[in-house]
């Protein structure tokens, strides 16, 4: 049922010996995995193939992240899967003019970790875990992927101790900043002034060119 | 956390919401903050364009802590996509019959009324639904034709829903309401009726949304009337 502009852009020779034509150049850039945007361009036209490739790429982000925030392999499984379906029902409804692929789906496996967690039971053991100190030793044993890493490791290095602090504790801690500002015991406009901040010196540092 | 009320009835300035775009962006907002500033989203698109870019980095911050996943949650994915139909594939005609029969009942009957600062956090689907319309990739600002205070209706086609937002809405007198409706060929059909708050603020859920329908506001004695019969204040089409 693939729709023909769909296996047009797929048509880049695959396991050739032979050069591909420049066009393919651009399309491959720097990985030799096919653009996030093409994939969705075939994903709204119910191309399988193309979500399996979608998910080959996309997965360990989505599930490492609500693993992160849910801190239960069985939940953050389930995050996964739900993020994937809504990602394969709103696929045609994806305008790169808006945003990444990667951001938007990112967005929506945060969003979702965060409800779980909030509205668990787990929650409660939750506030346990989470360390309110120490925020650079993660930095450290961060697990940060191939090309992205030394560009996120020196964007995450931009950021004051206290910027990160607060951002993990929210961003992969899923409190929210009351609940920050609680443990930290800081005034709430202190820490949504460093989110703030903290997000925004993060955006320049990772600013150029993010296609 | 045990919020006082009169915490939840704090009533934001423009300058403080704009504030949260940071927060919302690493979901650090609770339920009802998250409701006001999805509210003031719908109507701000200068916070839209900053959360864009902000998304980009948390991106960045998610890929950070990227994890394989077990191979066999791939096989269970790949399973319930294949019992899905993507939604380009669903004929529009039979989705809007049966929601607008079945769902706008419902919706009229659970409508989500929601004054900034006083949110409904009773159902935790309503306030899903209307963030997810708001940040479809495919979320359109209509133009409102409008005698009406400020009110705007934001609308994804792929999910079939869209969010109206309206701020300084007279109070309609005694128990009189706002009703929404959708007016496709054969007619109006009621779409959800609301009392703004205090703040005169009020946020609508409207489903069966799908573009060739008009969207229309009118004032009426109660909700849940077959037919408009207040003049209409406001219309749109989607």
């Amino acid at each position: 049922m693939e729709a023909v502009a769909a296996v047009r852009l797929h048509a880049v020779p695959r396991g050739v010996g032979s050069l591909p034509r420049s066009c393919s150049i651009r399309l491959t850039r720097m990985s030799t995995t096919p653009p996030l945007d093409s994939l969705m361009t075939r994903i709204a036209r119910g191309d399988s193939e193309a979500f399996s490739e979608l998910y080959d790429q996309m997965s360990s982000m989505v599930y490492g992240l609500a693993l992160r925030v849910v801190r239960s392999e069985a939940m953050a499984e389930e995050v996964t899967q739900e993020v994937f379906l809504q990602v394969w029902r709103q696929a045609s409804g994806f305008d790169a003019q808006r945003g990444s692929v990667k951001s938007w789906i990112a967005t929506l496996a945060h969003r979702r970790a965060v409800d779980v967690v909030r509205r668990s039971q787990s929650a409660r053991d939750r506030e346990l875990k989470v360390p309110a100190d120490g925020p650079s030793a993660d930095v450290a044993e961060m697990a940060i992927l191939g090309d992205e890493r030394d560009r996120v490791r020196a964007a995450l290095g931009s950021l004051t101790d206290l910027q990160f602090q607060v951002i993990e504790m929210a961003y992969f801690g899923g409190l929210t900043y009351r609940e920050v500002a609680e443990r930290l015991d800081t005034p709430l406009a202190t820490v949504k002034t460093r989110i703030r901040d903290g997000l925004t010196r993060l955006r320049s540092a990772l600013g150029e060119d993010d296609g | 956390m045990g919020s006082p009320v009169s915490d939840l009835l704090w009533v934001k300035t423009m300058d403080d919401m704009h504030d949260l775009a940071a927060a919302y962006a690493v979901d650090a907002l609770d339920d009802q903050e998250r409701a006001a500033y999805e509210a003031h989203l719908a109507g701000c698109p200068d916070c839209r364009e900053e959360l864009a870019r902000l998304s980009d980095a948390t991106a960045s911050l998610a890929e950070t802590v990227a994890v394989t996943p077990p191979p066999e949650l791939k096989e269970r994915v790949m399973t319930a996509i294949a019992a899905e139909e993507p939604t380009d594939m669903i004929p529009l005609d039979s989705r809007r019959r049966s929601a607008l029969g079945w769902g706008l009942v419902a919706v009229a009957a659970s409508v989500l009324v929601v004054s900034v600062g006083l949110l409904v956090s009773n159902n935790a689907g309503q306030d899903g639904a209307v963030a997810a319309v708001l940040e479809a990739p495919d979320a359109v600002e209509v133009d409102l034709d409008s005698d009406v205070g400020g009110a705007r209706f934001v609308y994804s086609e792929s999910l079939g829903q869209g969010v109206f937002t309206g701020s300084e809405l007279d109070l309609p007198e005694g128990n009189r309401v706002y009703e929404l409706w959708l007016i496709d060929e054969e007619g109006p059909t009621a779409a959800g009726a609301f009392r703004p708050e205090s703040a005169e603020e009020a946020t609508v859920l409207v489903e069966g949304i799908e573009p060739g329908l008009t969207l229309a506001m009118t004032e009426e004695p109660e909700p849940g009337l077959a037919e408009p019969t207040g003049e209409v204040l406001l219309s749109a089409e989607i």
